[in-house]
């Protein structure tokens, strides 16, 4: 039975907005908008093109679905401090991206480092605020479907946006 | 808790140490870093070297601050030398 | 139920819907994508040890291998059809 009260509502939306930031930013950065890191990205982004989309939110939407990336990290890393019970979890996590990242033909920045700040943030989330990490987890599942489950053309505009914005517009 | 994550603190300082002393450079030298296929000392050896303590204090069910520091320091070790080798485990793709 | 188990299984339901009515199929690989999220954290959610985390990792990653070849095969082949198509 599931009591309607405010508490997870507001630790639901805190963990989305933690997890969001965490992983668009490190994502940004990384330089995932900026190409296709393999064949199969490059046909999502120019699909999401065609379909009224930015390219480069389309590269970035394509490198998240071929290869772990910092929502991976995130993803894995919370439900690793979630399992493991502190920020152990997240560790073993990013190792766990690391070796997916390079079964990917990706290099293996956006994943690890994006696990890596998603433990030190789940881990302020716990402990300083006082939230159950789980809700960061099932943040993290909604800051996804943000992007990847509402309309793809609008995300990949707003990708893009901060993309530009921040330096890593598409190069090709 | 504490123990595992000085252990990996460990695995990770026992790696960048040792991937320092087999030759490995401090951080990637071809830029933009973000973009390149080099490995370094600063990674990914250290992400080795803590995410392997931790599976390994796990599987063995090792918790206690000495044990989990050793496990560090063999991890960290042994992760220095599957970074420099990484090549041959998980090649590089082909550029294009 | 948490009320975080209920939120990834209404992801889970909701994209899953969305991805059986797309026409695209690139589309669709990316509805699969936030599948692939919910379910590994309904994993870990459901077993709060070791091995649920494990189980989670290796279903999230291994979910993203496949898309990626699937992704590359499914892009392979239009340019193949492309190609013998200008012969």
């Amino acid at each position: 039975m599931i009591a309607l009260t405010w508490e997870p509502v507001v630790e639901l939306a805190t963990g989305l907005a933690l997890a969001w930031l965490n992983f668009v930013t490190v994502d940004i950065l990384m330089g995932l908008p900026e190409a296709p890191g393999v064949k199969g990205a490059g046909a999502i982004g120019r699909a999401v093109e065609r379909r009224g989309g930015d390219l480069a939110g389309g590269y970035f939407m394509g490198n998240i679905v071929c290869s772990p990336d910092a929502s991976a990290g995130t993803l894995l890393a919370s439900a690793g401090y979630w399992c493991l019970g502190g920020p152990h979890g997240g560790l073993l996590a990013a190792l766990a991206v690391y070796l997916g990242n390079r079964l990917c033909a990706d290099p293996g920045y956006a994943g690890t480092l994006g696990a890596l700040s998603a433990t030190a943030l789940v881990t302020l989330y716990d402990r300083v605020l006082g939230f159950d990490p789980i809700n960061f987890v099932a943040g993290m599942v909604l800051a996804i479907t943000t992007i990847h489950g509402i309309d793809h053309p609008i995300a990949s505009r707003i990708i893009g946006d901060m993309a530009r914005r921040l330096g890593r517009g598409p190069r090709e | 808790m504490m123990a595992e994550l000085v252990g990996a603190a460990a695995g990770a300082a026992a790696s960048f140490t040792t991937a320092l002393a087999i030759g490995l450079p401090p951080i990637q030298r071809e830029k933009p870093r973000r973009r390149s296929w080099e490995v370094s000392a600063a990674f990914p050896t250290p992400v080795i070297g803590a995410g392997g303590t931790v599976a390994v204090c796990r599987v063995l069910g090792w918790k206690e601050l000495r044990l989990a520091v050793l496990v560090g320091v063999a991890v960290g070790v042994a992760s220095a030398a599957f970074v420099a080798n990484i090549e041959r485990v998980f090649p590089r793709p082909e550029p294009g | 139920m948490r009320p975080a188990e209920l939120v990834m299984l209404a992801v889970l339901l909701w994209v899953s819907l969305r991805l059986l009515v797309a026409r695209d199929v690139y589309a669709q690989l990316i509805y699969l994508n936030v599948v692939g999220f919910a379910l590994a954290g309904l994993i870990a959610a459901t077993w709060r040890t070791d091995m649920g985390l494990l189980a989670a990792l290796c279903s999230f990653i291994f979910s993203t291998l496949e898309s990626n070849a699937v992704a590359y095969t499914i892009r392979k082949v239009e340019e193949i059809r492309r190609e013998g198509g200008r012969r």
